[in-house]
């Protein structure tokens, strides 16, 4: 059948500026390849299938699990995120799942940072307009959000330990607002 | 240094002394100088002309309400800035400004020949003079106006500097660090949570800074600021920012904020922004921004030398400088005697104190009386003299509202006046906070809150400091009294013009300072039939300059009050708006600039593209590539051997910007046949269909090929730039008018990149790559989809044509679109394979008619406008659009029908936007039948093709139509729209 031999790489499209690499008080690096998907259920569908899963999902709008290498964030009212490791078949666990539900494969469209370090809500907060206090934004948290004029899922994983990620074609634009920042 | 520096008076360094130009002339002043208070400190107080009549001005105030000292500020190429105030430039080593609106110099200025011929210049001047002929003003009239009046020059070259902007949140956000300001910090900061302190200054401390001599609990006031100070700095849950301007008060506690951080530097730091726009977000406000003094109205009261009394204060006591060695007094109210007895303590003899009322308190008298100075109750100032600065006036008794004939002329090198004060309630007025008159201030006070705001200290009419300390601190939390020990005088009368003996008609008395508006304007103004504040203030243009009328709004209000005889209530207040002082276009553009400006968004292929020479044009956000010229080629040279390679064997195109919405669930169908115009229940999985989306509207909106990947999900494609309002509007229907629907959208533009492959070889080039998926003609025909595999990666393979040749577009997961297009284009050279661009696309699809949503269409095209009713499913109960499309108008002859069009001369290629008219032979104005909206050279047939919306365009297909163009009327053949393998044979491989 195909008479190549290699496969086509990997390319996420997003690289850490010497401009950040370099900054003082703050680290960056870029999420490695993962899966991810948008699950969406209507809450009056919700316990029942939730009851169908093998893995919990969190039903406060914000909420976040982490647990075997899947990540299950609430983004919205019928809206979750599920981020997961390479070797996780995240699809098949919605193979017996009760209709009606839609759960939508966006492992490339988004790609992502980790920010780490004191100065890492400071930073996020020159672009993005969340109060990021531990009281409005505490450690487990996650949003949607914008990043001046992008748009950003925000998640805190620690004090000072941020993820966020975007569309692929917004990381130019929002490395270039990193950086010009981090100055 | 000369004699106007006062030792020990002052916070300026005098051990650390800087050089600085002022038109080109060097002077000295110290650090912690303004370039006012330096000027001052030498002497100089003419500092530049009047806008209107390009009299001599000088230094009127001491910080941002300054009307008159606006100079250039110039550090060099990139960095001049206009129209700054000399009052809130901080001084450094080599700073240079110069002065500005005259020519051709400050000290003789040929056009203060406007202040002889003023009665020529009365208000509403312009809108009198320049309404005739009417199409002389844009060419003419406003040109040379800008020119002679103005202030200064726009900057010619691009900002040097960059700016930044970050967003902050607290508890408590506090605008003014005076004394109020001060103490309802230290309150917050005692209640906990998150404070940000704001002052627009250098230094925390507001008035204080001007008052040495107040005792606040047993501590000198400055020993208080530094003490209270200290405190807040401790406190890392206070954050102070001094040199930042609260601009301006938005919804719901949202203030903007502008910190200045290299203007002051004497080294400019590359890294360093210029500006900070702090956007902050606050759960209470309290605005502690103090008043600020009021003028008076009377003949030549804008001489240099005449300024406000606190002014002069300030001058003395923060910077050291005695602003004259004879200064005159006129004032309505206390607090002027303060300034004249602090420069009288300080070595200036004082000439004499005039005071338009007819008593003042014993206190006063008695202090007056201590110094020496001659103190006239009962005294209006009717004449100024003196030519680049005040050298003398005249002095006039009243008698109730008459002024007596005898003027008694004092000689002064200076002159204070006082009319009141003003609070200030701009940051209070833009939250929508109500107001109340006070009579007794002749002035507005805060009412209502709007927000979670409260005003506190002289900006609620609060003068006692002890007073206003002790409410700040309420405010703040706490309940804090503050003992307040020094001279505070609080008492005055509110004027408006001053009476004056000599004919009013032929006097100019200045309400409005910086737009050079006098009281006989405002009267004038009246006598016209202007009787609203809003209507006078615009036919005037009084509080309409830079600084917004800051010290002259309420006299201006009096004044016309008083010509109506009417209250000032009656009159009405102009609004306040943002920004509170000017403000520079970077900050507010703050993050967004250079790089940054917006999103460039780019496909997963761009790289490629980069590096074999693409030249890009913009699609919405997107950058895409246009055509990849070879050396020597034009583009259109390019497109056409782009478009002929395609035609003849293969192209590539990346199709990645298409925008792609994922509907699944299980009413997903019915979802699409509300949303098309086309039926969706039938379409079989693996099956593709053109889709055709109107506005409600009934006009075509946007329009993709959708793919039915299961019985639930379909893989819907839109165009380039209609992706975010495709999707907004699906969300806003299914969410508010269909909520019942169990289907939901995912936006997957970006999940898959897409290589579109043309051409007779298409299928060839991918057979090697391609697994999982049968590819002849009859397993996987034209219109269809199927999943499977390509170079080892997933893909969702299509099989459509926008090119009218056999097609695929080949979507895999973005992260590997490069790695896929590499391999292909690598595979395709054996066929010649060529890399296509938007242009040539366009181009393949015009040729075969096939439309493009905002060219050929312009909101205003049904589906059968397009020829495309054959895309509306006529069986269909409902679709968004439906109902507006059996409209009248919208099924009556005479619309524009797209048709195509073939020019007379093969080799012409008609301009796209071009009219188009039935017969040359009409007088002008022609009636214009319709208009051309695509037009291109087709290499493919040999001569140029076109497509064009006209009125019944189908019913005339064959007759001739005719383009005007410049030089030119060019005679075309309407025929229909498909110009090339018009039976799609190529297709059908």
């Amino acid at each position: 059948m195909s008479d190549f031999t290699q496969m086509p790489k990997l390319d996420i499209g997003i690289e850490i500026p010497a401009v950040l690499s370099q900054a003082p008080n703050v680290r960056f690096a870029v999420l490695d390849e993962q899966r991810r998907y948008v699950l969406r259920v209507k809450r009056t569908h919700l316990q029942t299938f939730a009851a169908s899963m093998t893995f919990e999902l969190p039903t406060k709008i914000g909420g976040t699990i982490l647990r075997d290498g899947l990540g299950v964030y609430c983004l919205g009212p019928d809206e979750w995120q599920i981020n997961a490791d390479l070797n996780i078949d995240v699809a098949s666990k919605f193979d017996n799942a009760p209709e009606p539900f839609s759960l939508v494969d966006i492992s490339h469209r988004n790609v992502g940072l980790t920010i780490e370090g004191i100065r890492a809500a400071k930073l996020i907060n020159t672009s993005c307009p969340l109060d990021l206090s531990m009281d409005a934004f505490p450690v487990g948290k996650v949003t949607r959000t914008i990043f001046e004029r992008a748009e950003i899922t925000l998640y805190r994983g620690g004090e000072s330990h941020f993820g966020m990620e975007f569309w692929r074609s917004f990381s130019p634009y929002i490395m270039g607002l990193l950086g010009k920042s981090v100055a | 240094m000369t004699g106007f520096r006062r030792k020990g008076r002052g916070r300026v360094d005098t051990a650390r002394s800087v050089n600085f130009t002022f038109d080109g002339k060097s002077y000295e002043g110290f650090e912690g100088d303004t370039l006012a208070s330096a000027l001052l400190a030498n002497g100089v107080h003419f500092v530049g002309r009047s806008f209107k009549y390009h009299r001599p001005r000088g230094i009127v105030a001491a910080g941002s309400e300054e009307p008159n000292a606006i100079v250039t500020f110039d550090r060099g190429e990139g960095r001049v800035t206009s129209n700054v105030r000399a009052t809130t430039l901080e001084l450094f080593d080599g700073l240079a400004a110069r002065s500005q609106n005259y020519w051709p110099s400050l000290q003789f200025d040929v056009t203060a020949l406007n202040d002889l011929g003023s009665m020529f210049f009365p208000a509403g001047f312009y809108n009198k003079t320049f309404m005739w002929p009417k199409s002389f003003w844009d060419s003419i009239y406003e040109p040379a106006i800008r020119k002679t009046a103005g202030l200064g020059p726009a900057p010619t070259d691009p900002d040097a500097d960059f700016y930044a902007a970050c967003y902050s949140h607290c508890e408590t956000l506090i605008i003014g660090a005076g004394p109020a300001g001060l103490a309802a910090a230290l309150a917050a900061a005692d209640a906990g949570g998150r404070v940000i302190l704001v002052d627009e200054q250098a230094e925390l401390g507001g008035s204080f800074l001007s008052t040495p001599n107040i005792v606040l609990d047993g501590l000198p006031a400055w020993q208080w600021v530094e003490n209270a100070t200290a405190k807040l700095t401790e406190n890392d849950q206070v954050t102070i920012l001094a040199r930042t301007t609260a601009i301006g008060y938005y919804h719901d506690n949202f203030l903007g904020l502008v910190e200045r951080i290299s203007d002051h530097r004497e080294a400019l730091d590359e890294k360093q922004p210029r500006e900070r726009l702090h956007r902050v977000r606050a759960g209470k406000v309290i605005l502690a921004q103090g008043a600020i003094e009021r003028p008076l109205v009377f003949a030549d009261n804008d001489r240099p030398g005449i300024m406000l009394a606190s002014a002069a204060q300030t001058f003395l006591n923060r910077y050291g400088v005695a602003i004259g060695d004879n200064v005159a007094v006129f004032t309505s109210h206390d607090s002027a005697y303060q300034a004249a007895f602090d420069l009288s303590d300080a070595n200036t003899r004082i000439a004499a104190i005039m005071d338009v009322r007819s008593d003042v308190s014993a206190a006063l008298k008695s202090e007056a009386e201590k110094r020496g100075i001659n103190l006239r109750l009962n005294t209006v100032v009717t004449r100024t003299t003196g030519g680049h600065r005040i050298d003398g006036l005249c002095a006039n008794k009243l008698d109730g509202a008459q002024v007596h004939g005898k003027s008694d002329v004092i000689a002064c090198d200076a002159l204070l006046v006082s009319g009141g004060w003003t609070p200030s309630v701009h940051l209070w007025s833009h939250s929508k906070g109500s107001l109340k008159w006070d009579n007794a201030l002749g002035a507005y006070l805060p009412d209502q809150p709007n927000e979670n705001a409260i005003c506190v200290g002289a900006g609620n009419g609060v003068f006692d400091t002890g007073a206003a300390m002790s409410e700040a601190s309420r405010a703040g939390g706490a309940e804090q009294t503050y003992d307040v020990r020094g001279p505070e005088f609080v008492d005055g009368v509110v004027t408006d013009a001053m009476p004056t003996n000599r004919d009013a008609s032929r006097i100019k008395a200045f309400v409005d300072f910086q737009n050079d508006v006098t009281a006989k304007d405002i009267k004038l103004a009246v006598r016209e039939g202007f009787k609203s504040i809003e209507h006078i203030k615009r036919y005037t243009t009084t509080g309409m300059a830079t600084d917004q009328g800051k010290t002259s709004n309420l006299n201006g209000l009096q004044i016309a009050s008083k010509a109506l005889s009417r209250d000032v209530t009656d009159v009405g207040l102009t609004t306040f708006r943002p920004p509170f002082t000017p403000t520079t276009f970077g900050v507010l553009a703050g993050n967004n600039d250079r790089d940054t400006f917006d999103v460039a968004r780019l496909t997963p292929i761009d790289p490629w593209a980069r590096e074999n020479g693409a030249v890009y044009e913009p699609v919405a956000l997107w950058s895409r590539a246009r055509y990849f010229p070879r050396i020597g080629e034009d583009m259109h040279a390019a497109v056409n051997r782009e478009c002929v390679a395609t035609r003849n064997s293969l192209g590539i195109f990346d199709a990645s910007t298409l925008g792609k919405i994922e509907v699944v669930g299980p009413d997903a169908a019915e979802f699409m046949n509300r949303m098309y115009t086309n039926p969706w229940s039938k379409l079989g999985v693996g099956r593709c269909r053109y889709g055709l989306m109107l506005g409600e509207d009934g006009f075509i909106m946007d329009d993709g090929v959708v793919g039915r990947m299961s019985e639930h999900r379909f893989h819907v494609t839109t165009t380039t730039g209609g992706a975010p309002r495709v999707l907004s509007m699906m969300e806003d229907f299914l969410q508010t008018e269909w909520p019942e629907l169990d289907v939901w959208l995912t936006s997957i533009t970006e999940q898959w990149a897409v290589i579109a492959l043309n051409g007779p070889n298409a299928r060839k080039l991918i057979e090697p790559f391609v697994e999982g998926i049968d590819l002849s003609a009859e397993a996987f025909p034209h219109m269809a989809v199927r999943e499977g595999k390509i170079c080892g990666i997933e893909t969702r393979l299509f099989r459509v044509s926008f090119s009218g040749e056999l097609g695929f577009e080949v979507n895999v997961p973005a992260h590997y679109g490069l790695g896929v297009w590499k391999a292909l284009f690598e595979a395709g050279q054996q066929y010649n394979i060529t890399p296509y661009g938007t242009e040539a696309m366009h181009v393949l699809r015009a040729e075969k008619g096939f439309i493009i949503v905002g060219q050929d269409t312009d909101g205003t095209v049904t589906p059968d406008d397009a020829g495309m009713s054959w895309a509306v499913g006529k069986k269909k109960k409902d679709f968004v659009g439906k109902r507006s499309l059996n409209r009248k108008d919208m099924i009556a002859g005479g619309r524009k029908q797209l048709v195509g069009l073939l020019t007379e001369n093969p080799n012409l290629v008609l301009e796209e936007g071009a009219q188009i008219v039935a017969s040359p032979d009409q007088e002008i104005p022609m009636e214009m039948i319709g208009h051309v909206t695509s037009s291109y050279w087709s290499e493919a047939l040999g001569r140029s093709i076109a497509m064009a919306l006209v009125k019944d365009g189908r019913s005339i297909d064959g007759d001739s139509v005719f383009i005007p163009m410049p030089n030119e009327t060019h005679k075309a053949v309407v025929g229909p729209t498909s110009f090339y393998d018009q039976s799609g044979a190529r297709l059908d491989v």
